[in-house]
């Protein structure tokens, strides 16, 4: 099979750097470039020490210089994404788009229509499909091991990113626009749950309904000088009952570094999908992270989680050349996508007025 | 593309090699070579990397523990376990002394070529059904490095499913060879990483040749009560 032409976009996403071994390791893939929207983002990009990838300031200058790019990864702030979606259907270019799109549905509407005209692919990152564990627990609810599924708990619980992503701080960029999270409240829509889309998507998938109504509770921030929310707790049913508890928050503490690194956490583990869920059968305990190694060595000798799960960005890639390559439809593409979008927003209008928000 | 369900070692080679174009005969499939194969697995690249990157400083001491069934050696344990307490900390096993019982379990001490000495508990006595208990320990002037959590005596699981016939766990930690157990995920990686990079065989049968002499130091050592240098 003829090698995916691809390139990276901008650079300035949390989940960049986790394609730099995939894109270079895949011999499906030949990667030939990137964009990065800043110098200081371009340096860092080189510190991870692909040279040979040629590093240009912007989109078009890229795509024109390679005109060969069949692909592309949207590694961009979420306020840029509709731009680049345009340029890349304008270009017939396919998309491996951020797990946000854009929480605008017209916006979204847009994309939608965009990539049906081009006839593009344009898949959403929602990596913990690619994910052993999750894989292993999909396969035990085919099986219907725990008979009829009553409720539905889960975490998807990390550090936060907006001082070494600066643009997941500012709600403009995040969330799209400024708007307070409710009356009285100094604080905007675009934190943790913005970050936190999989397990708002992984319960569709696994119970196989949608949502009756979601209600959802922020608390006061843990880190009291960001404008966002960081904590929030979401609950609420199923249209076939089944009950949920979703916590997407920004609960683990961090260092506050410009570039992810070694002590980045406080809390020794900084990154936790769990599940926990009850059926007629029985419960299931999941942890899609873990076990793993642990330390309280370099460089703070705090107790630390030294994850061994990586390969999500595998199979994600792999996905991704398949649907190019042989016309596959992405498992997560816009359409599937929109309702978990929705949801997300309904989170936000739920904190807005207080109560449940129906679907 | 869904994730493959591999059923065999030999299936999973193949597809491998197959994905990411390395030249491949059938006899190649075969290959019988001492691999060391714990080598590939990442919870131990993960702590050799803890060490080689100085995230724990100066090691000193080694608490290496690897309990199983019947149906495993002691000499394969010992094998195992020697050959990670060398991969992990870049050292060679210089000495040792061991204190088996009837062939079943035990522990060894051993010194390595800079100092440090370690213990190495292994035991094939746990009963039929049992998972098995292993832990990796490092422990450091700074830090310490496990390969078990803080305060539990057993390796974790990923899943839990608690049922009224019993409870069954899962561990899976390879989405390209998913299907296959622990075990058979590290002879498979260490197939397919000798088979792309073909010159380590050298490397591979001087280090099973070594290790081999550790192994019969140890059961020697049990027999005569000695410490032994290597």
């Amino acid at each position: 099979m003829k090698p995916v032409k691809i390139a990276i976009l901008s650079l300035t996403h949390g989940h960049t750097r986790k394609y730099f071994q995939t894109l270079h390791d895949n011999p499906a893939l030949d990667w030939v470039a990137v964009s990065a929207e800043t110098e200081e983002v371009k340096e860092v990009f080189y510190h991870y020490g692909y040279n040979e990838i040629p590093c240009y300031m912007s989109d078009d200058e890229m795509f024109d210089a390679h005109p060969e790019i069949e692909a592309v990864v949207i590694a961009s702030a979420n306020s840029r994404h509709l731009e680049q979606v345009r340029n890349c259907a304008r270009r017939g270019i396919h998309i491996l788009s951020m797990k946000i799109p854009t929480f605008d549905l017209e916006e979204y509407d847009e994309m939608m229509k965009l990539v049906s005209e081009a006839g593009i692919v344009c898949q959403i990152e929602l990596e913990m499909h690619y994910n052993p564990v999750v894989h292993r627990m999909k396969e035990l609810f085919a099986k219907e091991s725990l008979g009829r599924v009553s409720a539905f708990n889960a975490t998807n619980i990390t550090l936060s990113p907006v001082w070494a992503f600066p643009w997941q701080g500012v709600p403009e960029l995040s969330w799209g626009s400024r708007v307070p999270l409710r009356e009285g409240d100094g604080r905007f829509r675009g934190g943790a749950l913005c970050d936190h889309p999989h397990i708002f998507d992984m319960i569709r998938h696994l119970t196989g309904s949608d949502y009756e109504y979601i209600y959802a509770e922020v608390g006061p921030n843990i880190r009291p000088d960001i404008e966002e929310e960081d904590v929030i707790l979401v609950n609420g049913k199923m249209k076939n009952g089944v009950s949920f508890l979703l916590d997407p928050s920004w609960s683990r503490l961090e260092e506050r570094l410009k570039v992810p690194a070694p002590g980045w956490e406080i809390f020794p583990k900084r990154m936790e999908v769990n599940f926990n869920i009850s059926g007629s059968k029985g419960v299931m305990l999941v942890d899609s992270f873990g076990p793993n190694v642990y330390h309280n060595g370099a460089p703070n000798d705090r107790y630390t989680v030294q994850y061994t799960y990586f390969d999500e960005w595998i199979g994600l890639i792999d996905e991704f050349v398949d649907c190019i390559r042989n016309h596959h439809t992405p498992l997560i593409n816009l359409g599937w996508h929109r309702r978990t979008i929705e949801a997300v927003n309904a989170c936000y209008e739920s904190v807005r007025t207080g109560q449940p928000v129906y679907f | 593309m869904p994730i493959v369900m591999m059923k065999t070692e030999k299936e999973a080679l193949a597809w491998l090699l197959t994905k990411y174009e390395v030249p491949f005969s059938e006899q190649d499939l075969d290959l019988d070579m001492p691999l060391q194969p714990w080598r590939c697995a990442r919870k131990y690249t993960e702590l050799r990397n803890l060490v080689n990157k100085g995230t724990v400083e100066h090691p000193c001491l080694l608490r290496f523990c690897h309990l199983t069934g019947r149906n495993t050696s002691l000499e394969n344990l010992l094998y195992r376990e020697f050959d990670l307490a060398e991969f992990i900390t870049g050292h060679r096993i210089v000495a040792l002394h061991a204190a088996f019982t009837e062939g079943r379990s035990g522990s060894v001490i051993i010194r390595l070529d800079n100092g440090v000495v370690g213990s190495v508990e292994v035991g094939n006595q746990l009963p039929d059904g049992a998972d098995e208990v292993d832990r990796h320990e490092i422990i450091a002037r700074r830090g310490v490095a496990s390969d078990i959590v803080v305060d539990t005596q057993i390796p974790q699981q990923s899943v839990y499913l608690y049922k009224e016939e019993g409870t069954e766990t899962y561990k899976d930690t390879d989405s390209e060879l998913f299907g296959l157990s622990g075990e058979q995920i590290e002879r498979v990686r260490a197939k397919f990483a000798f088979l792309k990079d073909r010159g380590s065989a050298p490397e591979h049968l001087t280090q099973d040749a070594h290790i081999k002499a550790a192994v019969e130091a140890a059961l020697k050592s049990n027999e005569t009560h000695k410490k032994i240098v290597l």
